[in-house]
């Protein structure tokens, strides 16, 4: 007897600090004003996603000691615009990432104890660490934390936050002078006193998290609720998902309590034929002879504005010992000397430009094609189990969701993998995403505390 | 341009030991929507929401609260005219997220925002944050005065024509519109703190925020000289506004000075107020908390219906600034 086919899952993210955001599309409207956010949560809303997704970023990224100015910059402080369109809509999740680097968690747990109670239960932490000094020039402590720590500090860090989610009784009526007591005293905090939130709707927002080392996959398995990744093609995904997934049994988990959300760029067309010449239109469009000069520069790490973006690749290697001209962004390219000889070579291979070369070798867009073809190649990866959902990455805003939610969700819900509506009528993003309840803190740091233990023990055995 | 009317304000918080809150609907935010809506309807020009990091205080069974500045952001999409202003503790959040923070809040109310900074004396917020000592009075409010000065740099530190998006060469932005702050002040504890910049939010919609602070029972007017100066908004208990407001105007002649009452009091008649408006006081904040907040904002302009004028209905577009008769608020890193 075969299952019933799973389901596919969809979220949105708001596009912010890159080049996959096309501001030079005349349908491209404000990045920053507040209407922009809701048009696309309302969006999302519409489409039945589970949340609408934001990214932080706490400095202005640099290029060569100069403000990098070819993408869009400039993005609202996450909570505070989540909380404005949390007061516009109604159904639709809201996942916001802050650093756990350089928030406090304190201040960090009421906030999103605030946003989940204003939502009715709809908010979502994405924990990242960013370690990096050139961040913390904007914050007192400056940069502090080495980059071995990261985690350690991001784990301490949610077990302090959901320690203090808990302080309430479940009910605020039974609450008296006691309420919200706490204590969390760890190696990177010592807090103590009451916490002034009560319990919220979800106790704790559902926890996502985005690093890919292999202990980012492991503080995903012992903390998180979800992973956002980039993991994006098939086969790719399967091992992704594969790894990530066979970590859980040993936290008492199961496969389902660990969501896979790849973030996903996409053309649609009226037909296959046009929606690749779409792509090919974007990919250009994505990459200004001015963003191809500084995609090399990255890999380069050395200054080429004196290059032509339309004549041929620089011919000497990367720079290895020079300090990062690149400030601010996290790092894909993991052998600068290898990939330079690579993309020489392919360049010389097919005649292509630098601007040629770079929209080859970009990452290409996830998914291209009809929204038929689109729908089915989504639910393939569902049911193969390269990922439980999509966080989707329109290329405009605020409107580039809009023909997704229009034309391919139909196709979706035809082929009866995505419902008719929300599956349940509390607007918890637990709901939504048919998560498990929250998950008391005390477990999941015993949890990994026997994980640890036991990984100890075998090696002494 | 025209001398605003009298300002009529409320302050929505639950009053400890007044106002028993329902936690059901309070900490929806349920309770504080519908405050900010009836001191709209009553012409109110903003409502203030206070905050802080300590243990909140008793109001009923529950002794909580819900983040001020979220609030008030939440409260943007959901009201028309009225103007929403939290308070911001300096002393243990970051300045470069005070700024953030404020200038996002702007964006989300459309100009409908103000924003109070006071610093948190106590010794639980200290050991909630755990970074940073308990401060006393004068050092925390010097400090307060320069998280304001940051801030407002931040503000600056994006011209409000920095986005350029030039398809000829590519760029987004010009990044000479967009500034270094550089700051170095010296926080309560008497070491410095630096600020790089710029801001990641842009230029908000009022250039700046309208800058509150208050005068509270917890340290003498002396130690906010600092932090006045750098305000645009002052506020002043009732009891005593007189000769403050004559203090805080020899500071800075150009704050704009109002009156905090409590609302259940008589005390507004319209003989103390032509004294008040003598000395340059340009208003009232009435504590009301969250309930009856209609009734007492139309009680207080009836007491003065002269002076509110009969706007009872202000543009939907206008700012805080405007409303409170603020000039537009210069940018010190342009053509500089
Ligand atoms: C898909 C993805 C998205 C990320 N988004 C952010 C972000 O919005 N803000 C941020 O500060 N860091 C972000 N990060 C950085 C991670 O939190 C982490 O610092 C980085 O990936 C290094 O950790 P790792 O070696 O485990 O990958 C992201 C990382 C990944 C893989």
């Amino acid at each position: 007897m075969s299952s019933s086919p799973r389901r596919v899952h969809l979220a949105a993210h708001f596009p912010g600090v890159n080049n996959n955001t096309i501001w030079s599309d005349p349908r491209s409207e404000s990045h920053i004003a507040v209407d922009s956010f809701i048009h696309m949560a309302q969006t999302a809303e519409r489409g039945l996603m589970d949340f609408l997704f934001l990214a932080e970023g706490l400095r202005l990224r640099e290029m060569n000691g100069k403000i990098y100015d070819l993408d869009v910059m400039g993005r609202p402080d996450t909570l505070t615009v989540l909380s404005a369109v949390a007061g516009a809509t109604e159904r639709i999740g809201l996942a916001g990432t802050l650093t756990a680097t350089f928030h406090e968690p304190y201040e960090l747990a009421r906030q999103f104890a605030t946003l989940d109670h204003l939502s009715g239960g709809r908010a979502a932490w994405n924990v990242v660490t960013s370690p990096d000094a050139f961040t913390g020039e904007n914050f007192r402590r400056g940069g502090y934390l080495p980059y071995p720590q990261r985690y350690e500090r991001a784990e301490d860090f949610i077990d302090a936050a959901r320690t203090l989610w808990e302080s309430w009784p479940a009910s605020a009526q039974d609450a008296d002078d006691t309420a919200g007591a706490y204590e969390h005293r760890s190696e990177f905090f010592d807090i103590s006193g009451r916490f002034d939130v009560p319990r919220s709707p979800q106790v704790h927002p559902v926890i996502f998290q985005a690093g890919d080392s292999d202990s980012g996959r492991e503080f995903a398995a012992g903390s998180a609720d979800v992973i956002f990744t980039r993991h994006s093609e098939l086969e790719d995904g399967k091992a992704f998902y594969k790894d990530t997934k066979s970590r859980l049994a040993k936290y008492g988990r199961a496969e389902d309590d660990l969501r896979i959300y790849p973030g996903v760029s996409y053309v649609l067309g009226d037909t296959d034929a046009d929606a690749a010449g779409r792509a090919r239109e974007q990919a250009y469009a994505q990459h200004s002879g001015a963003t191809a000069i500084a995609t090399l520069e990255r890999v380069w790490n050395t200054d080429l504005s004196s290059f032509d973006p339309d004549g041929p690749l620089p011919d000497f290697d990367p720079v290895l010992d020079g300090p990062e001209v690149s400030q601010g962004r996290v790092k894909h390219v993991k052998d600068p000397v290898a990939t330079a000889q690579r993309w020489r070579e392919i360049a010389q291979a097919e005649n292509l430009s630098i601007r040629d070369l770079v929209v080859r070798e970009s990452p290409r867009f996830a998914f291209v094609g009809s929204a038929d073809t689109v729908a089915r190649k989504m639910n393939q990866y569902i049911q193969e189990r390269a990922a439980d959902g999509f966080i989707l990455i329109p290329t405009v805003v605020p409107g580039g969701l809009d023909e997704f939610v229009d034309t391919v969700i139909p196709r979706l819900q035809e082929m009866g993998v995505y419902p008719d509506s929300y599956p349940s009528d509390d607007p918890a993003l637990r709901a939504t995403m048919e998560l498990n309840e929250y998950r008391p803190a005390t477990e999941w740091s015993q949890a990994r505390a026997d994980v640890r233990a036991a990984a100890t023990n075998g090696q002494e055995a | 341009m025209s001398t605003p009317s009298f300002v009529i304000a409320a302050r929505i918080t639950p009053r400890p030991g007044i106002d028993r809150v329902d936690p059901a609907k309070y900490f929806s935010g349920a309770a504080v929507r519908q405050a900010a809506l009836d001191a709209e309807t009553a012409g109110a020009a903003f409502v203030l929401l206070d905050d802080d990091l300590d243990t909140a205080p008793a109001a009923g069974p529950a002794a909580g609260r819900l983040s001020a500045l979220q609030t008030a952001a939440w409260l943007g999409p959901q009201t028309s005219s009225i103007a929403v202003v939290p308070t911001l503790r300096t002393t243990h959040t970051e300045p470069f997220l005070m700024g953030t923070e404020s200038a996002s809040l702007d964006w989300a109310t459309h100009g409908r925002a103000g924003v109070l900074f006071a610093p948190s004396l106590g010794a639980d917020a200290a050991a909630n944050v755990g970074r940073r000592a308990t401060p006393s009075a004068d050092p925390a409010w010097a400090e307060t005065a320069d998280v304001i000065d940051v801030v407002r740099r931040l503000w600056d530190s994006w011209e409000a024509d920095a986005e350029i998006r030039d398809q000829a060469t590519g760029r987004f932005v010009d990044r000479s519109k967009l500034h270094y702050v550089d700051f170095s002040g010296t926080d309560s504890a008497s070491e410095e703190f630096t600020v790089k910049g710029p801001s990641i939010v842009p230029r908000p919609t009022q250039g700046h925020l309208p800058v509150f602070v208050e005068h509270a029972p917890d340290a003498p007017l002396e130690a906010l000289r600092g932090a006045v100066e750098q305000a645009d908004v002052v506020l002043l208990p009732a009891e005593s506004v007189g000769p403050e407001a004559v203090k805080v105007l020899d500071w800075n002649p150009s704050a704009c000075v109002l009156a905090v009452i409590d609302a259940d009091a008589d005390a507004l008649d319209p003989e103390i107020v032509a004294r008040w408006v003598q000395v340059g006081v340009s208003g009232v904040v009435l504590e009301t908390g969250p309930y009856d907040v209609e009734l007492a904002v139309r009680a207080a302009a009836g007491v003065v219906p002269e002076l509110v004028g009969t706007d009872e209905s202000p543009d939907e577009q206008s700012t805080l600034r405007a409303r409170l008769g603020l000039p537009p608020a210069e940018n010190r890193y342009a053509n500089a």
